[in-house]
């Protein structure tokens, strides 16, 4: 049905259901511009102060500031972007990269941060600028230059190398045939100096930490092959392998490249998932207001919080408020706070504004201890070492004992012969192959759950996904909407006069009730109120064409899982409205097919027992497993009882559970700690991605199952071969990447 | 057999020559952005190619 409103866009004939133009880029660009209006810089005005400036500004490199820019859509938004010293003329140059939705800035001094987010914004698109040590990107950049040139310089050194070895092969002799090895052996130089360097450094290191890495078998493989080669190139005998072991590095540095792309272009999109936060309050003193950094916030200042802002640090409040503390302890309803009332740090305020007088430092509100606590326990889940780690430690050791043993038993038969073997073997069994595999395997894991819209933190969760057996679930914002929704009301049919009066009344509110009424009847405009005034926490009142109206909760409601409001004309009840939060239209079935592959579900909520048993009741999860009334540090305990646990959550209190968890899960619109703690992260709403999670955990197992096979039967059979000197180090060499390729087939087959 | 002499400084000359060329796109960013420039040259700032692009859309 949808793409019956496709349209072409006007400028750039992108398909759009938006109207006429597919972006404002494309609408600007076709003659259709105005300057943004003067109030509409204020609103950025913030950031030409000196704090936020220098919090921004670039040190080194082309340009001064960088920028994550939301909504680029085509190629109008690109040539518009970097039209932008048309329009400002302190910017001197714009650069758009479109893979990561980037506009880099180099800029006159004149400047203006707060001009050029507001010509954004009236253009349509989210300014984000991005702090300087986020824009750390170079540092990679330069990085992924050095592996590209390192590449380029073995593979350019390896194709001469084979020239200059298919006469003496097709068999050249005499002097000529010197010549030609020596030349392989200069051209092999730039290989071993420059392009075995980090190989070198790696090994060296493992060699200092005792520790085991890949970097041991390839490097002492790319410097005997060497040694070798030049040993016999003196003599003048036969056995020269500067060509296979050019090739061997070649395909090895090949690998890495791809290997390490491939990670970055993950790394990428979930860093930019982490800066869409604000960070920036108002402080009030005597009659001046300035923006501050959280980190600038300090014991007894004034924060002046708008609608829908997070109270960043504990504090007083001054004056009363309402405020939806859903995120620290589950419960849908907001709280009324009243003047001198402490308030937590995490608390979303819905009244219009409020002032909170800051009580403790902020590196001791209760948050920030919170995310102490989680980032000192994140320590004890990085300790976790993947299988395959392990196994592919064990290889290497077991490889190069193997062939010191063997080299020790052999030399005194034959010294060639007895070298030759033990580095066929220390070539050709070199776990590289399963060393490459399994973080790709990850990788594509990695990747293909981000296009299902799951966020994983660590690639070790895909180890741990399939030994799940309890799964705990959080209610409010979890199983249920966080959204109120309108259940039925009395009268049954409310004429549309009503519905007006009713939309009119609480057009100010932030209350949850005011923004289901608005999406339930999203057809109705309201009209203009007299004396419009809301009563904190009980409603709101005002006159409408003469007549005075007032839309209140009713106290007596039985059911603690649904709210009633009631509407008054002149002091006389004209109809009800009931709500309640509503269940995740899938959560039941979603419950039921998990419960089917032997799992079982649990319910831990922070709001009443009640509630917390029919929600549970509703989808099925069994009575004895439905928990109510339970604090963040409860839910802890309850999921630390259990093995091989699950947890799924969004709020602050479920951040300790969510880290107990084996695995944690934070489901869209989760709060910063909640994120924090968790290892998954779902971007897309509902619990639909779990069963995905479940998929993709279980294909991710299969791949690396098959891989780790492969190379173990490779290994065993290649190593008996080479030691009863059936593969001499050059067909080693060869067979090596060969076996790296095919486990690189079959891990991308296996995710296609 | 002499040629060889010629033939082989030639043929390291071409190779290492690409080598250096690819070098040095690679210090000036040449990879660092792979996307972008393809739309770029899509800009249609000169009339003449946006009433070509009109010309093609419309019909």
């Amino acid at each position: 049905m949808e793409a019956l409103y496709k349209v072409n866009c006007a400028y750039c004939g992108t398909w759009t259901t938006n109207n006429a133009y597919c972006c404002n880029a494309c609408e600007v660009l076709d003659g259709k511009f105005a300057y943004p209006p003067e109030s509409e810089a204020s609103e950025f005005s913030y950031l030409d102060q000196e704090n936020f400036k220098s919090r921004y500004k670039l040190q080194n490199g082309n340009f001064d500031y960088v920028l994550y820019v939301e909504g680029l859509q085509c190629a109008s938004c690109i040539h518009l972007l970097e039209k932008i010293p048309d329009f400002d003329l302190s910017v001197v140059e714009a650069r758009v990269d479109y893979s990561q939705s980037r506009l880099a800035l180099r800029v006159s001094s004149d400047f203006s941060l707060a001009n050029i987010s507001a010509l954004l914004k009236s253009w349509g698109y989210g300014p984000h600028f991005l702090e300087n040590n986020e824009s750390s990107m170079s540092l990679q950049e330069d990085e992924n230059k050095k592996l590209l040139k390192k590449l380029a310089v073995t593979g350019a050194c390896a194709g001469n190398i084979m020239l200059f070895v298919i006469p003496v092969y097709s068999g050249l002799d005499g002097s000529w045939k010197t010549a030609f090895n020596w030349m392989s052996f200069f051209i092999f130089l730039p290989i071993l100096l420059y392009s075995g360097t980090s190989f070198y450094k790696g090994a060296w290191n493992s060699l200092r930490y005792k520790t085991i890495n890949v970097d041991l078998p390839i490097t002492v493989a790319l410097l005997s092959g060497f040694i070798m080669s030049t040993y016999n190139l003196v003599l003048g005998l036969d056995a020269i392998y500067f060509d296979s072991t050019a090739g061997f590095l070649f395909l090895i540095l090949a690998s890495r490249y791809y290997l390490k792309i491939s990670q970055q272009k993950f790394q990428k999109s979930t860093l930019i998932q982490d800066l869409i936060k604000s960070g920036r309050f108002t402080k009030i003193w005597g009659s001046q207001e300035k923006i501050i950094t959280l980190g600038e916030i300090k014991k007894g200042d004034v924060i002046k919080l708008i609608a829908g802002d997070i109270v960043p640090v504990d504090g007083f409040l001054l004056g009363s408020a309402l405020f939806d503390v859903a995120v620290l302890n589950g419960e849908p309803l907001p709280r009324k706070f009243d003047s001198k009332m402490f308030i937590q740090a995490g608390s979303r305020l819905l009244s219009k504004t409020a002032k909170v007088v800051v009580s403790i430092d902020p590196q001791k509100s209760h948050l920030a201890l919170l995310l102490k606590e989680l980032q000192d326990g994140s320590w004890k889940k990085t300790e976790f070492v993947g299988l395959t780690d392990k196994l592919s430690q064990w290889l290497i050791l077991t490889v190069f004992s193997l062939a010191i043993v063997f080299f020790v038993f052999y030399f005194r038969v034959d010294t060639q012969e007895a070298f030759n073997r033990s580095l066929a073997l220390i070539v050709l069994a070199c776990p590289c192959a399963l060393a490459f595999g399994t973080p790709l395997a990850f990788n594509m894991a990695l990747l293909s759950a981000q296009k299902k819209g799951i966020l994983i933190k660590s690639s070790s969760v895909f180890e741990k996904i399939p030994k799940i057996k309890n799964i705990f679930f959080d209610k409010t914002g979890t199983l249920t909407e966080i959204d109120l929704h309108l259940l039925s009301s009395y009268p049954n049919a409310i004429n549309f006069k009503l519905k007006s009066v009713i939309i009119s009344l609480e057009q100010q509110s932030y209350h949850p009730i005011a923004f289901s009424l608005r999406k339930a009847w999203s057809d109705i405009t309201p009209i203009s109120v007299e004396n419009l005034e809301e009563h904190l926490g009980k409603g709101v009142s005002g006159k409408i064409f003469g007549n005075f109206y007032e839309l209140f909760q009713c106290e007596n409601s039985n059911d603690e899982s649904k709210i009633r409001i009631e509407l008054r004309e002149n002091g006389v009840a004209m109809c009800r409205l009931t709500f309640e939060s509503r269940l995740l239209s899938d959560c039941p079935a979603l419950i039921a097919q998990i419960k089917n592959i032997g799992k079982t579900c649990f319910l831990l909520s922070g709001d009443s027992n009640a509630s917390a048993k029919k929600i549970g009741e509703l989808c099925k999860i069994d009575l004895e497993n439905s928990w109510g009334s339970l604090s963040g540090s409860q839910k802890r305990d309850f999921v630390q009882g259990f093995k091989d646990t699950c947890m799924i959550g969004d709020g602050t209190n479920d951040s300790l559970a969510l880290q107990t968890a084996d695995v944690g899960i934070a489901v869209k619109g989760s709060t910063y700690a909640s994120l924090k703690a968790a290892d998954i992260y779902f971007t897309r709403s509902g619990l639909s991605p779990l069963l995905d999670l479940f998929e993709l955990a279980h294909k991710t197992k299969i791949v690396l199952i098959r891989n780790i096979s492969f190379s173990l039967a490779y290994n065993v059979i290649g190593g008996a071969l080479a030691l009863s000197g059936f593969v001499n180090p050059w067909v080693a060499a060869i067979l090596m990447p060969i076996s790296s390729v095919l486990i690189i087939a079959s891990t991308l087959w296996g995710f296609r | 057999m002499n040629i060889i002499v010629i033939m082989i400084p030639m043929a390291l000359i071409l190779g290492f020559g690409f080598l250096w060329a690819f070098l040095w796109a690679v210090d000036k960013g040449q990879f660092e952005d792979t996307e972008t420039p393809a739309y770029r040259i899509l800009d249609l700032d000169n009339k003449e190619g946006k009433e070509t692009h009109e010309r093609t859309h419309k019909v």
